[in-house]
């Protein structure tokens, strides 16, 4: 098991596009892979459906946890963990 | 297993198999409603129809496996449909728009969403009510989110829900497909529904319920296109593609006409058809009474589109700007730079005619998640206008500061509706002059004046002009209201919608007391009602001394026509001989013989 803790700086937070481009991303790792909004309820929501990922309602600002299970799971926290830090624009 | 007996997809839709009688009869039927918006117009029939999906009893399920193929065919049928929406949109809207759709495809493959799906399936639930259970799951957790933004999401969800759930039950995908240009009949429509409908394919509007001034009768009219209204159920049981003449003037649908009665009915249309045309030319002159009066003529509008066509129509400017489409047709709160562009196009379509711009009016009779609006069980006594000034006061300064923002400099006037009592104007106008002293320290050099009124459409408001005078610069007269509430008839009821006159005595009464009080406040006063387009009422309504009247672009031509034969002296005399009178009956007919006796034209040049 993988995690890191990142704080969302996106204006919109990850709603929307940002959402979107997440869940697109961590579906191309075979890992089990989950956030949590340490912000808000904490609960561990899946990361590959991009409804969990909305009622996570992750705003700017807000820390989240992400956690991967699996054969690449190293590699799954690292490019998420980009994607974020990177404003979801460089990577994809 | 499921066995066809099991499910029978077409006995679970209400009217899906019509089961009233159809009337086939060759013969000419006339169906009496209310004029909606004016017009003559021949064509076929077609039925709108609304759907309401029905879900099977539940039953048990005894192969989840099979179930769950029912649903995965349902939602690669519902994506392929979202696919081809989607691209048609990228084409003739934009990417923007389009995006919604990627959105909603990504929905219809969420790993959670099929792996509750699945779980239902497995505890044996039946695959309509494991789609139906989890979707509505989904879509509740999502409206209960507050960011506005979010909640929003839960209407995606729903679409999704809904068109896979046709496919689950075996429903034609394509509904309401207009082929050809056709005269609409329905139940009623939505205003959205309205205005997102191929224009070209409709010559007319009929609806079964709905009055006079019925969104779909406002909307009709500021599109150009007839409308009758409240026809009754009876109907719903015509069919497509049955012949019509409707006579929007009249408020009469005729099914299947005579030869002889066609041939006077294109007579007719001829002749409308040229007075229209000598109209329009006429149009670009200034209204002005026979003793040398001029009045003001201003057209009401929704959007950019509106305003090219009060310009084309001859508006001297615009008296209504409704703001609500900047909202309902947004699935989250229209940012600042989405109003001000918004704005800003309708100001440079205007080109410096004076526009005032309404802020905005939503209610209860529509679903708004992200503004918090829910449905009411008395809509238009609820939670609407500016009684959302307390509650949420950031949503009415940021629409002033959009409309500052996009606007100072220019002849922009800004007004706030439902006003009932002078504690909401004091605190509308507060957050008023916080968002112009914003702006003016935000954007160095920029000046100007900004009128600021409110809307007279609630008895309470009209009985306490004086009492507003120090906060506003105007007043404008909202008559569809101002009608609804002094007479407590509600105007989107059929039954009693014939009720809902303005010219019942007790509301000309309080429009004369609004015009009288206000000026001798030295405030002007408009009317934005649909009334004041009314060519009968247009003598009481000089006479009363309204500054400006504002109506649908469509009614202008006509109006100036009949302004221009009016003299303001004798105006002001029959206006005062029908306040007295008893009933709406008295005072029409007391109009139609003074207008005949005057030889006023209102019909022909």
């Amino acid at each position: 098991m993988k995690t890191a803790e990142i704080i969302v700086t996106d204006p919109v937070g990850l709603h929307a596009r940002p959402a979107a481009q997440f869940v697109k991303l961590a579906n191309e790792f075979i890992s089990d892979i989950s956030i949590r909004n340490l912000s808000d309820s904490g609960d561990w929501v899946n990361a590959k459906s991009i409804l969990s990922m909305l009622i996570a309602a992750v705003k700017q600002n807000d820390q989240i946890e992400i956690r991967a299970v699996g054969a690449d799971e190293q590699d799954a926290v690292e490019k998420l963990t980009a994607l974020v830090n990177s404003g979801f624009s460089t990577v994809q | 297993m499921i066995t066809q007996a099991t499910v029978r997809p077409k006995d679970l839709i209400e009217n899906y198999v019509p089961n009233r009688p159809i009337m086939t009869d060759p013969k000419p039927i006339t169906f009496k409603g209310i004029a909606g918006a004016p017009g003559l117009v021949q064509g076929p029939l077609f039925i709108w129809r609304e759907e309401t999906l029905t879900l099977p009893p539940p039953y048990h399920c005894d192969n989840p496996q099979a179930a769950y193929q029912r649903i995965r065919a349902a939602v690669d049928q519902a994506k392929l449909e979202l696919e081809n929406i989607r691209s048609r949109i990228l084409v003739e809207i934009g990417k923007e728009e389009a995006a919604i759709f990627d959105a909603h495809l990504m929905m219809a493959e969420d790993t959670s969403l099929h792996g509750m799906v699945k779980a239902d399936l497995e505890s044996g639930k039946n695959p309509e009510a494991a789609w139906y259970d989890t979707c509505e799951n989904f879509a509740g957790l999502l409206a209960a989110i507050p960011d506005p933004t979010l909640s929003a999401r839960a209407a995606d969800v729903r679409d999704i829900e809904q068109r896979v759930l046709r496919h689950l039950l075996g429903l034609p995908p394509v509904k309401n497909d207009l082929s050809r240009a056709a005269v609409l009949v329905a139940r009623d429509f939505t205003p959205s529904q309205t205005a997102t409908i191929d224009r070209d394919k409709v010559l007319a509007f009929c609806t079964a319920e709905g009055g006079p001034t019925s969104h779909t009768a406002i909307l009709a009219k500021a599109l150009g296109i007839p409308a009758v209204v409240a026809l009754g159920e009876t109907v719903l049981d015509l069919q497509t593609g049955q012949p019509v003449l409707v006579d929007a003037f009249a408020g009469e649908v005729t099914v299947n006409p005579s030869d002889a009665q066609v041939v006077s009915f294109s007579l007719r249309k001829q002749q409308n058809d040229a007075q229209a045309g000598r109209d329009i030319q006429a149009t670009f002159e200034p209204a002005v009474t026979r003793d040398g009066v001029r009045v003001e003529i201003a057209a009401n509008i929704g959007n950019a589109a509106d305003a090219e066509s009060a310009v084309a129509h001859g508006a001297e400017g615009v008296g209504l700007f409704r703001t609500e489409f900047l909202y309902l047709n947004s699935k989250s709160l229209p940012t600042i730079d989405q109003q001000v562009q918004a704005y800003r196009q309708v100001i440079k379509i205007l080109n410096g005619r004076p526009l005032v711009v309404r802020t905005m009016d939503i209610g209860g009779d529509k679903t708004v998640d992200y503004l918090g609006i829910k449905k009411e069980p008395n809509p238009f006594l609820g939670w609407r206008g500016i009684r959302m000034i307390s509650e949420k006061p950031d949503l009415l300064r940021d629409q002033f500061y959009a409309l500052l923002k996009a606007g100072l400099g220019t002849d922009l006037r800004i007004m706030v509706p439902m006003v009932s009592g002078v504690d909401e104007v004091i605190q509308a106008r507060a957050l008023f002059e916080e968002a112009l002293t914003r702006i003016k320290d935000e954007i160095r050099g920029i000046s100007g004046e900004v009128q600021f009124g409110m809307m007279v459409e609630v008895p309470s408001a009209a009985l306490m002009v004086e009492h507003f005078a120090p906060y506003v610069d105007f007043y404008s007269i909202g008559t569809n209201d101002l009608t609804q509430y002094t007479l407590a008839v509600d105007r989107m009821n059929a039954r009693v919608a014939a009720l809902a006159s303005a010219f019942a005595p007790p509301v000309l009464k309080l429009i004369e007391r609004t015009v009288r009080v206000a000026h001798a406040h030295k405030k002007w006063v408009g009317m934005c009602g649909e009334f004041a387009g009314e060519p009968l009422a247009l003598p009481f309504l000089l006479g009363v001394g309204l500054d400006e009247l504002s109506m649908s672009a469509n009614s202008i031509p006509a109006a100036k026509r009949m302004i221009r034969s009016l003299s303001l002296e004798e105006c002001q005399k029959v206006a005062q001989q029908v306040l007295d009178l008893p009933t709406v009956t008295a005072v029409q007919d007391a109009l139609k013989v003074w207008v005949n006796d005057n030889r006023i034209d209102e019909i022909s040049p």
